[in-house]
């Protein structure tokens, strides 16, 4: 269990700085672009652009992280209608259930990188190729699979569920 | 017979306590296979297409603004303002709460970050003040729902990236329901609190109130001149940075030129606290002015207003309250994260969703259904209402906008409905399920946040609910005080 314990915590860790720069990138690039507009009548080149990507990038490691917290939001008007004896069972059920879902995305999602790759799709404005920023979506449901597996597996460190913001 | 084999999976994952994603997931994943091309692979691909948008831009902006000030001190400091200019006013405090959460909900967009940042200060300095327990807690839910009616609102960018509404317009609309809430939720709570004792207050302490902004505004550079030396000659924390003792025994300490002297010697004691509290949060109350100002000026779009008012959010906390640190950021940038986590895979299925609705017609045949049925629009209005509170009570916001507002939208439209107008009506609905069991989002936020019972949170938010349907109804039958600043 300390293994994956500290895999979890190193997960955390990697996942909240890249969240970080990418948010600190796209708060700076928007920000220097409008500034550029009002001051200098000329923003910088792609900065909307760039900055979805960077939103991109943020949202699906934040997938993982929501995973890691405990804070997806979960519908519980079902929660009794099973016996209360057998949730323990349930959870543990659900996680992996979860998992598996998720690991179906992130191969329906590794095609559509491969599809990217396949025909050189390009972003409009900047004209980079999108797959690297594509890339993102299996690994942030790969990691949130990991999460509800080992969540299965070791209950324990299960996250309490939070409560959720709109 | 496929739909109920729908239904009965939906069913059956509930009780496998999914999560909103994987049953978003795999009820897309049915339709795509049972009506659709059969190939889910589609369904990635509009969820790309639907997250590549420039318009999401201003959500997680938003969120990390609203994140940096529950984390430093613009809460504390704007209530601090709101407070001591009511205080003459019987149930002063009362109103104080309410305007505090009007105030805050112009900087936040969020209800449950309303709710925590004014609540904790305000609830215990109302129960402390005397006030009624039941009334305290009624008005810091029902204030936290101004969060997502007042502008700036993330379940309003949300029903217009649905429906390709005008997020600016969205906004615009959203102040005049918003000043409706506020004045209905004030007047309840100075008639309410009409016998709670009050500062003393005179015609003068009263000329006093009106004209100290303008003559703080005047005294700024000679304030700033006195702090800067001070600071330099003391190395004392204070209104230019530092904790609030600091910067109040700065301003204590502050005597103005010769021509003012009068002028302050004769302040009432009332005044000069209000005095204080603007000079202590005069660069937190600059904020709403800010970020409003921008998106009803037009000068900004939603996006750079939501830039703008994180870099001043960031710079006010980190340069002139120093209360946040620059490492403090990867704590800001975390809670966003884990919030944009749970909404934006959401929000990219959802959309996913919706295209392959309208590809299979699904709205059109709503339209017809409804129109071959009702007749008249205000009995669709009535059945809209009562479906979007029944949703209220049952899903949270930004999912309810999501998922509902792209097949709901085009049957109002059917009956000649404006898209703005009709976003507003959305969001009040949705509002109101902030205080509605079993999932009312306030309910829960408070009764942690607070540790009180739910059955005394849900009778307590009665009066406030009962007060939010009356504005709800006005809103839905005139159309002009969402769309009187639009047109």
């Amino acid at each position: 269990m300390e293994t994956a314990r500290t895999v979890l915590r190193v997960l955390f860790l990697f996942m909240g700085a890249v969240a970080t720069v990418f948010y600190a990138t796209l708060a700076i690039l928007l920000l220097a672009d409008v500034l550029g507009r009002e001051f200098f009548s000329e923003g910088i080149f792609g900065a909307q652009r760039v900055a979805v990507y960077c939103t991109i990038v943020a949202g699906n490691f934040g997938l993982a992280l929501a995973a890691a917290a405990g804070s997806h939001i979960r519908p519980r008007l079902a929660d009794n209608w099973l016996p209360q004896a057998w949730s323990p069972a349930l959870d543990r059920l659900a996680d992996v259930i979860t998992g598996c879902v998720f690991i179906a995305v992130a191969f329906f999602a590794t095609r559509l990188v491969e599809e990217s790759i396949g025909f050189e799709t390009v972003s409009p404005v900047i004209d980079w190729q999108i797959w690297p920023v594509q890339a993102v979506i299996p690994l942030g449901y790969l990691m949130a699979a990991l999460h509800y597996f080992i969540f299965a597996v070791y209950p324990a460190l299960r996250p309490r569920q939070a409560v959720v913001s709109e | 017979m496929s739909a109920i084999a729908l239904i009965a999976i939906v069913a059956l994952l509930l009780v496998l306590r999914q999560n909103l994603i994987v049953i978003l997931f795999v009820v897309g994943g049915y339709i795509h296979l049972v009506w659709g091309g059969g190939q889910l692979q589609y369904m990635i691909q509009d969820m790309w297409t639907g997250a590549d948008k420039e318009v999401l831009l201003s959500i997680p902006l938003f969120i990390l603004a609203g994140n940096v000030m529950t984390r430093g001190s613009i809460a504390e400091r704007l209530i601090g303002i709101v407070r001591t200019a009511t205080a003459w006013l019987p149930g002063g405090m009362a109103a104080a709460t309410i305007l505090s959460c009007a105030v805050f909900a112009a900087i936040s967009g969020s209800s449950t970050v309303t709710l925590l940042a004014v609540g904790a200060v305000m609830y215990p300095a109302l129960l402390k003040a005397g006030y009624k327990k039941s009334y305290a807690m009624g008005a810091i839910c029902a204030g936290g729902t101004l969060g997502i009616i007042i502008p700036p609102s993330i379940p309003m960018i949300l029903y217009g990236i649905s429906t390709e509404a005008s997020i600016t317009d969205l906004f615009i609309a959203g102040i005049g329901p918003g000043l409706l809430l506020t004045g209905l939720f004030t007047a309840h709570a100075l008639i309410v609190n009409r016998h709670m004792p009050r500062a003393p207050a005179s015609l003068s302490g009263l000329l006093y109130l009106l004209s100290a902004p303008f003559v703080l505004l005047i005294l700024q550079p000679h304030y700033w001149a006195f702090v800067v030396d001070a600071v330099s000659r003391r190395r004392q924390p204070a209104v230019a940075g530092g904790d609030a003792g600091g910067a109040i025994s700065l301003i204590d300490d502050y005597r103005p030129p010769e021509r003012f002297a009068a002028y302050f010697d004769a302040m009432p004691q009332g005044v000069k606290e209000f005095g204080r509290a603007l000079a202590i949060g005069g660069p937190a109350a600059l904020l709403p002015v800010i970020i409003l100002g921008g998106i009803y000026s037009g000068y900004f779009t939603a996006t750079e207003s939501a830039a703008i008012g994180l870099a001043y959010a960031l710079l006010v906390e980190i340069f002139v309250h120093r209360e946040l640190r620059l490492r403090d950021f990867y704590g800001v940038a975390l809670e966003t994260t884990k919030l944009l986590g749970s909404l934006f895979p959401i929000l990219a299925i959802a959309l996913s969703l919706n295209l392959l609705l309208t590809e299979q017609r699904v709205p059109q045949a709503l339209v017809e259904f409804m129109t071959g049925n009702v007749e008249s629009k205000l009995a669709f209005l009535l059945i809209a209402n009562l479906l979007l509170l029944l949703i209220g009570c049952f899903m949270d916001v930004g999912s309810a906008i999501l998922i509902v507002s792209p097949l709901i939208w085009p049957i109002a439209e059917a009956y000649g409905m404006d898209k703005t107008h009709f976003g507003i009506i959305m969001t009040v609905n949705l509002e109101i399920g902030f205080l509605t069991p079993p999932v009312g989002l306030n309910l829960i936020v408070a009764m942690s946040a607070f540790k009180e019972k739910f059955g005394f949170i849900c009778r307590s938010v009665l009066p406030f609910l009962a007060m939010m349907v009356v504005a709800l109804a006005a809103i839905t039958l005139i159309p002009e005080i969402s769309l009187f600043l639009v047109r």
